[in-house]
């Protein structure tokens, strides 16, 4: 017994240093020769190689280097000029002759020419580089007669030049030795430090802590006010928002809405909340891919499908598992950009209205059997729905959860199954499952996500391979209209179509969330629209126009909204005692084998 | 009942009986030891009171309370009128939360103790038993390999492979912790095994099976028994710590996945104690329960430990 004492005080002794420990991180240094504007993110750097982009900060450094021909503009992600002043068709636009601004310079000093931007279209082409190759139709062809021309001849009429694709232009005397690289090594191509023609440049990556981005003593726009931009990687959120309340860091990206009282209490901190280029997306299979594929049959009733759908609180879900920061879904394409979305009007609308639904599957024939669950008339199956959930996808789990109560209310019972992204993919791939909750993402224009419900990307994009020759028929339509307005009417009947099926549900738009300190940094420029995105996600003037804040006020005002003493000292103690349990114990049993 | 009936019953007990009355008188002495143990008696207090916690949860807490669609209070609240230990996310009842954690947390740990106890039982007895021989080498090669393993990245491993459930989980912690036990009943084993009587049965004609359940098993059994004790409190523990990594089931409610998922909503960083403290108590006692007993059992049936 004599020597417990002594582990006892040692454990103490490990607690009160922890506990002092607590409050030590404090303000960092304000004014340093260069200015940096440090970001903190969720996500690592995966890839510098804009051919081969895959996380948020991928996309997010790319954008902040890159020039695409044209760029999206700030309000509506329309095209605007770029390194490309304009881009005019023919007549019966088969061809398109853009002309590029004369003067610009890469960032090692070499002449930018309309030869770069072919170079990396045929690049694309050539490679079959998937998430851009789709810009361009079957035989697609680039003539530059002289350094600021290209001619971009398509064999069948084309508005893709003006969509504007999303394709960061690469130099092509740094990527012409690569060019005929086998795709997976090109994809490979670490592409640090990287030339470019956008504000900054890509200097140092230190993977799995930081990365570093540098000004562009040769951008052809306004100097950034920024010297440097230093993006550091938070795995764990709650280190990301106590970072930002100390002042550690300027801007925090990707913030979890479940930190949002903490953050928005604090009077130096703004919050931006933006519609998310993604969204929550609860999809029904049908069948059809894989082998072992058995869904639940009674889904292919579109009636079972309306009354999921009518039971579905969707406001409950953007209140408990976004915590209100998220709108809720209606059809494929999110508000932004907004002249795609379709607003459901009044009376299309599937109402909340649980016992409408169950109304509508007790006349349709489902019964509830003795254990309250409906059973399928025409096979005898009990409804019961497998339900994989994506857990890395924010807010599907809680979502999840609370479809379970949602659906008990008419009698379907719901087995959820929360799995990590690779087991989402085994689950689709095995076509093993009758509905799952993922996201989806997918650019401003609509025709890539309208694709995805087609019958032909079963196996490709399709979620459950639903097929429906209707819908088909209005995708493959609006792909040929050039005039903005009728193409908008077909995309939104496709929409609306998609919607009155309900081969998926969108359960909910969640809210991009980014904070940052007003005390610090200033004047971002949101894209698209005062409510867009602050760390580029679109096009990169946001990172041009961001300044320090005039009055930088030095003291980071540590007013702690965590956890109160007494709490600390509870958990502490609690660790604290279980460890003394667990070493009393191992100690025990070295006695004995002794 | 006939005379010649009563007759035989009072004059020559049967050797089955006669076995039991001295099990019986045993487990008599052995309780009589034990209830002068404070330790235990306290330890054993706060178990039986987590085990009918446990039991009687469906009777305390309707399913509508704790069901997310369905919960009533105000998400993320801090205790008020009829939520003495506020709410989580949902708005259910943190009081209710724990006490239905309960079952999770203590099926686990019983059922992944069972598991781990009789893998390492099983071994201990076997490689204790052919002490010495190819047999024994083996099996304290598997052991020892087991033992060097760090346990958590070998959980972590196997529940990140296997896939998030209960019953996954229960195997990943049997797997993971049979090893220590398995040690300890050896050494037992290899004991009794010495002894005279063990001889004598073999000279008798009984066979390594028969010598094994009939005279060393029940010599080990009180051992197995208090490190089973034992075992239960690691295993809660190890079920809280794969839960609050996120490789727990997070559709079963055990008070690792309360804490994990109060972590994930920002419970830290926003402040909701009262969301992460009471599960963390709740572990806190039920281990220190299991682990008081063990002790309290361990100097009961362990001569040598008594006294100190």
């Amino acid at each position: 017994m004599n020597r417990t004492p002594r582990r006892l005080f040692a454990v103490v002794g490990i607690g009160v240093m922890l506990a002092l420990a607590v409050p030590l991180s404090s303000a960092s240094s304000t004014e340093d020769d260069p200015q940096i504007l440090r970001v903190g993110v969720p996500n690592d750097l995966t890839t510098a190689n804009p051919l081969s982009l895959r996380s948020g900060s991928d996309w997010n450094v790319a954008t902040i280097q890159y020039d695409m021909m044209l760029q999206f503009g700030n309000d509506d992600l329309s095209p605007q000029p770029g390194l490309a002043k304009e881009c005019v068709p023919n007549g019966d636009l088969t061809e398109w002759t853009c002309t590029f601004q004369e003067g610009v310079l890469w960032s090692d000093g070499e002449p930018f020419t309309a030869r770069d931007v072919a170079f990396t279209y045929e690049l694309v082409i050539n490679q079959e580089i998937s998430t851009y190759a789709q810009y361009f139709t079957e035989g697609t062809t680039f003539e530059t007669p002289d350094d600021t021309t290209l001619v971009w001849k398509s064999k069948m009429p084309t508005s893709q030049p003006e969509t504007p694709p999303w394709i960061y232009i690469l130099p092509e005397h740094v990527w012409s030795e690569y060019a005929d690289l086998d795709k997976a090594d090109l994809r490979a191509v670490e592409n640090v430090p990287s030339v470019t023609t956008g504000p900054f440049t890509l200097t140092e990556v230190d993977r799995g802590q930081n990365w570093t981005l540098t000004k562009n003593p040769n951008y052809w726009g306004d100097e950034p006010n920024y010297d440097e931009i230093r993006f550091q990687l938070f795995t764990n959120q709650d280190a990301m928002a106590q970072a930002l309340m100390n002042g550690d860091i300027d801007v925090a990206t990707n913030v979890e809405s479940a930190l949002l009282p903490s953050l928005e209490s604090d009077p130096n901190i703004t919050v931006q909340r933006n519609v998310s280029d993604w969204w929550l997306n609860l999809a029904f299979n049908f069948g059809g891919q894989g082998e072992d594929s058995d869904p639940l049959s009674a889904l292919q009733d579109k009636t079972v499908r309306t009354a999921i759908a009518m039971a579905i609180d969707k406001q409950g879900i953007v209140d408990k598992a976004y915590d209100g920061a998220a709108t809720p879904g209606t059809s494929l394409i999110r508000q932004v950009p907004e002249q795609w979305h379709y607003d459901v009007p009044e009376d299309e609308q599937i109402p909340y209205d649980p016992d409408a639904a169950n109304t509508l599957l007790d006349e349709a024939g489902y019964l509830r059997g003795d254990d309250d669950v409906r059973v399928d008339p025409a096979t005898g199956d009990r409804l019961v729905i497998r339900m994989p959930i994506s857990q890395e996808t924010a807010g599907a789990l809680p979502a999840g959860q609370l479809l379970v109560g949602y659906l008990d209310q008419i009698g379907i019972e719901v087995e959820i199954f929360p799995v990590n992204e690779g087991k989402m993919y085994s689950y689709w791939n095995a076509g093993d499952w009758d509905a799952y909750i993922w996201y989806w993402t997918g650019e401003p224009d609509p025709n890539y996500q309208l694709t995805t419900l087609m019958s032909n990307q079963c196996g490709e994009l399709s979620d459950g391979c639903w097929a429906n020759a209707d819908y088909d028929a209005l995708v493959e339509q609006q792909e040929t209209i050039i005039d903005p307005e009728e193409r908008q009417a077909v995309v939104q009947e496709a929409l609306a179509l998609s919607y009155a099926e309900v081969p998926s549900i969108a359960l909910a738009y969640p809210n991009n969330i980014e904070a940052y300190r007003n005390d610090q940094v200033t004047n971002f420029t949101p894209v698209p629209g005062d409510n867009g995105y602050l760390i580029p996600n679109y096009n990169n003037v946001g990172m041009v126009t961001v300044e320090p804040a005039s009055e930088s006020s030095s003291s980071a005002a540590g007013a702690s909204t965590g956890m109160p003493a007494w709490g600390w000292a509870a958990l502490i103690g609690g660790v604290g005692v279980a460890t003394f349990v667990f070493f009393r114990r191992r100690g025990r049993v070295d006695e004995e084998e002794g | 009942m006939t005379t010649t009936d009563t007759a035989v019953t009072t004059l020559t007990v049967s050797p089955r009986r006669l076995v039991w009355q001295r099990r019986l008188d045993a487990l008599t002495r052995s309780w009589v030891l034990y209830r002068h143990n404070r330790q235990g008696i306290v330890g054993l207090g706060f178990m039986l009171f987590f085990i009918a916690l446990a039991l009687a949860a469906p009777l305390l807490v309707s399913p509508e309370d704790i069901e997310p669609a369905t919960a009533q209070g105000q998400p993320n609240h801090s205790p008020y009128a009829g939520y003495p230990l506020g709410t989580d996310n949902f708005g259910r009842s943190v009081l209710d939360l724990v006490i239905v954690g309960s079952r999770i947390s203590l099926l686990v740990g019983v059922t992944a103790t069972v598991v781990a106890v009789s893998l390492g039982a099983t071994i201990g007895l076997v490689s204790g038993y052919y002490g010495g021989t190819k047999i024994d080498v083996g099996l304290n090669a598997i052991t020892n390999w087991f033992l060097v393993i760090p346990w958590l990245i070998l959980a972590i491993v196997l529940s990140s492979i296997l896939g998030a459930s209960v019953w996954i989980i229960i195997v990943v912690i049997g797997v993971t912790s049979w090893a220590q036990p398995a040690r300890l009943i050896r050494a037992q084993a290899l004991s009794v095994r010495a002894r005279p009587y063990v001889e004598r049965a073999r000279v008798l004609g009984c066979s390594d099976r028969a010598i094994l359940s009939r005279h060393i098993l029940p010599n080990v059994a009180p051992v197995i028994f208090a490190n089973a004790i034992l075992t239960v409190a690691v295993a809660i523990l190890t079920e809280t710590t794969l839960s609050i990594l996120g490789l727990g089931d997070a559709t079963a409610i055990s008070w690792g996945v309360i804490i994990e998922q109060a972590f994930s909503a920002g419970a830290m960083t926003n402040g909701y104690w009262w969301w992460m403290v009471p599960p963390g108590i709740a572990i806190v006692c039920v281990t220190l329960s299991f682990t008081m007993c063990g002790y309290a059992l361990d100097e009961v049936l362990n001569p040598k430990l008594r006294g100190r």
